[in-house]
């Protein structure tokens, strides 16, 4: 009989466990990864608290795409402010100008200012415009509120469902501004057919039902005409910011060009280039100087032809060509360009060029000690890849001559990041190449001399070159032998020199990026 | 043994507290956790229904809790009521799911509760919505509340779940009207459209090619978004002519 008790009494434990955990598991604490916590004060820019920024991304990136938008805490008080101030209305303006064009194309004019107001308003109230700051110890510093939970000037949330902390998003002032502005914009949105709005060009209400969603979750919209709720001062602190623009007590120059290149940043998170040039276009291309096209090609003149990679990312490879000597990009219009017979090389070709040292797509690496891996290559902490690793390669990204800093994208335990690999002095001590006759666990691209099958249901073509004059079609389920592989353009699409019915060309394999696509070509056997 | 058992016994008690402190009665929790035990496929038919009515009814009640924000749920800082109480909401329709989800007897009601909770505006609760439609028939009036809730989703990892499931539709009756959705999807709140444009090739067929062509010309022309549907696109027409 008490054999009989304890077993249902077992049974019982363990389904009231398992009714508990899932919503335990979803909790995070307070101050989570919070370290050398410091205070402030409640004023733009140094609005407490604030915690180390490296528990979210690397301080080196940090100072590289946003060194004039750190606070300063051991500068001036006054000037500082001042500076700072200037330079992230600069931020903020172009941020949400670029944001709500992005949404709509076709927006009017007041829309898109009063959008830039309410974005403006919300920075105040959610931080009073604080993200990064430089204590008195020399650290770099992000901002913390709703008692750690809110991360950085939007106040991004450690609680929601989407991890953009373990992203970066939160850290990176850009992205925490985008992420930031999806919610505020759907809010946005959603404002004009509430009733404490009531049309789309009442913009006192609409600024202020988006930030009371914004602030206090989707369904508290019309919060700010309830004297009584809880957060009442909250939107009455807000309505005060929106009718005075304290701010603009310290911007001296709304219209001062960003130092920051915030276009570049939102689509691409990092490893953009700074922002050069005056409001007037260049008449002529110069040499030395790096141009930016308007769909993100970068180029350089050299001789009298301007030479360009396809992706701002890849603008450290054009010194192969020609040094240039400044990392400040102009922008030039594609007219301009048009008149130096541009040509736009492929970045796999190039970089390779420049730097020997980088380990091609498709290599299998050999992890020579533990390395982080990242969601970007400066940004959040997914997982630590074990020394002794062999995982495939699955991008490759290059930065900061002349020590070509190089970052390889890899597939990890499910998770996909970017590791560091080094110089190209002290890559050796970092990762490797394996061997051809190492033992790998399923990759997407298959090795020189693999066996291959084709899994194209209509076949795949083979071609003189790749992507180059048509031979003959190979039919489903032919297996092939894999002489070489070559990795060509912005989405590192896969090309296998094969030998076929006689002659030898070339088959396309699919892509690499944004998605895997290879599996549906060829399966590695 | 009998330290074994004073330990589960306190293991217990904690549960019941736990559930005490989210709104419920301690000795109405013992008997939904003798329920459960029992397991819903179990119960006579009478007790079945008037389990799912229960459940559905304290969805409901957490529901009007999340709109009109008078509950007893946490008021720690501005957004910690609107956390709590999607989490207690997301974990009910989970629950829901989990006791009843292979239960004819339930499928209306599942649907239900999915159609409102899909276009409710948190991560956690979309998420527990869609994973109810994935096992449920596909149907015009969950297509049409998917498209709602997407609407205003600004969640990478919903719209990556909503695009597998809006996948569903392809060659269906309803085709166009998903096409509709995930093209507007495309447009949408960044870090979302981002998401969509790394899985949108399966979207891409002979008739909708030219939409989709036309959509990428009108994005900004450096954004991610630009770049990855021109690459599904080139794919795309890859895949249909032998590479």
């Amino acid at each position: 009989m008490s054999k009989i008790i304890y077993s249902i009494f077992i049974f019982v434990l363990i389904q009231a466990t398992a009714l508990v955990l899932p919503s335990a598991n979803a909790q995070i604490s307070d101050y989570y990864m919070c370290n050398s916590r410091e205070s402030g004060e409640w004023n733009f820019g140094r609005v407490p608290m604030v915690c180390d920024a490296n528990s979210w991304g690397r301080d080196q990136d940090l100072v590289q795409n946003f060194d004039p938008v750190i606070f300063d805490d051991v500068a001036n008080r006054t000037s500082e402010r001042s500076r700072y101030m200037n330079e992230l209305n600069a931020v903020i303006r172009d941020a949400a100008i670029y944001y709500i064009k992005k949404r709509n194309p076709n927006v009017g004019t007041d829309e898109l200012n009063n959008w830039v107001l309410a974005v403006m308003v919300t920075a105040t109230a959610e931080t009073y415009w604080s993200h990064y700051r430089q204590t008195s110890d020399r650290r770099y510093k992000l901002m913390r509120g709703d008692f750690g939970h809110g991360h950085g000037m939007m106040q991004v949330d450690d609680r929601s469902h989407f991890p953009a902390i373990q992203q970066g998003i939160g850290w990176n002032l850009i992205s925490n501004m985008t992420y930031g502005m999806d919610i505020l914009y759907t809010a946005w949105l959603r404002a004009p057919s509430q009733s404490c709005v009531g049309s789309a060009t009442n913009w006192t209400a609409r600024i202020r039902s988006s930030w009371a969603a914004y602030n206090g979750g989707p369904a508290r919209i019309c919060r700010w005409t309830n004297p009584n709720d809880a957060w009442a001062r909250n939107d009455q602190n807000f309505y005060d910011q929106l009718q005075n623009k304290r701010w603009l007590n310290y911007v001296a120059n709304p219209q001062m060009k960003s130092s920051v290149n915030v276009a570049c940043l939102i689509e691409n998170r990092e490893n953009c280039s700074s922002v050069g040039g005056g409001e007037v276009p260049p008449p002529s291309m110069q040499t030395k100087t790096l141009y930016r096209t308007v769909d993100g090609k970068m180029c350089i003149l050299v001789g009298s032809q301007a030479q360009c990679v396809r992706e701002e990312r890849d603008r450290v490879c054009l010194n192969t060509l020609e040094k240039y000597s400044s990392d400040t990009a102009e922008n030039i219009s594609d007219s301009l360009l048009a008149k130096y017979n541009p040509v736009v090389y492929d970045r796999h070709e190039l970089c390779s060029k420049y730097d020997p040292s980088i380990l091609k797509v498709g290599t299998i690496l050999d992890f020579v000690i533990s390395i982080n891996l990242r969601a970007t290559p400066g940004g959040g902490l997914l997982t630590t890849v074990a020394q002794g690793s062999k995982l495939e390669a699955l991008d490759f990204e290059l930065r900061n001559a002349p020590a070509n800093d190089r970052y390889y994208k890899v597939r990890y335990n499910n998770q996909v990041g970017y590791v560091y690999a080094g110089t190209s002095a002290n890559y050796a001590t970092w990762i490797v190449g394996a061997s051809l006759t190492s033992e790998v666990p399923s990759s997407s691209v298959a090795r020189m001399g693999a066996p291959i099958q084709v899994m194209a249901s209509s076949g795949i073509f083979m071609r003189a070159t790749p992507g180059g004059a048509l031979i003959e079609a190979i039919p489903y389920g032919y297996r092939l032998q894999v002489l070489e592989v070559v990795v060509r353009g912005t989405n590192n699409e896969i090309f296998y020199k094969v030998a076929y019915n006689g002659r030898v060309g070339y088959i396309y394999s699919g892509v690499l990026l944004p998605k895997e696509t290879v599996k549906a070509w060829t399966k590695a056997l | 043994m009998r330290a074994f058992f004073v330990a589960g016994l306190l293991l217990i008690a904690g549960v019941i507290l736990v559930f005490s402190s989210n709104g419920n009665a301690p000795l109405e929790v013992a008997a939904r956790l003798a329920a459960v035990a029992r397991t819903p496929a179990s119960l006579p038919p009478e007790e079945k229904n008037s389990e799912i009515s229960k459940v559905v009814s304290e969805v409901n009640q957490i529901e009007s809790c999340y709109q009109t924000g008078t509950c007893s749920y946490p008021q720690t800082d501005p957004k910690s009521y609107h956390f709590a109480v999607s989490h207690a909401l997301a974990n009910k329709i989970a629950l829901f799911s989990k006791q009843f989800g292979q239960d004819p007897a339930a499928q209306n009601e599942l649907r239900q509760v999915a159609r409102k909770a899909v276009k409710i505006d948190d991560g956690f609760v979309q998420s527990a919505a869609l994973s109810i439609f994935k096992d449920l028939p596909i149907d015009q009036e969950n297509l049409q509340a998917i498209g709602e809730g997407m609407q205003t989703n600004s969640d990478p990892l919903v719209a990556e779940q909503a695009l597998g499931e809006l996948q569903r539709y392809m060659g269906t009756p309803q085709e166009a009207k998903m096409q509709e959705i995930v093209q507007g999807m495309v447009s949408g709140a960044h870090f979302a459209s981002q998401k969509v444009g790394e899985n949108i090739l399966s979207f891409i067929n002979d008739q909708n090619f030219p939409s989709y062509k036309q959509l990428q010309q009108q994005l900004p022309a450096q954004s991610r978004i630009a770049r990855d549907l021109a690459t599904a696109l080139k794919e795309y027409r890859r895949q249909r002519s032998g590479g």
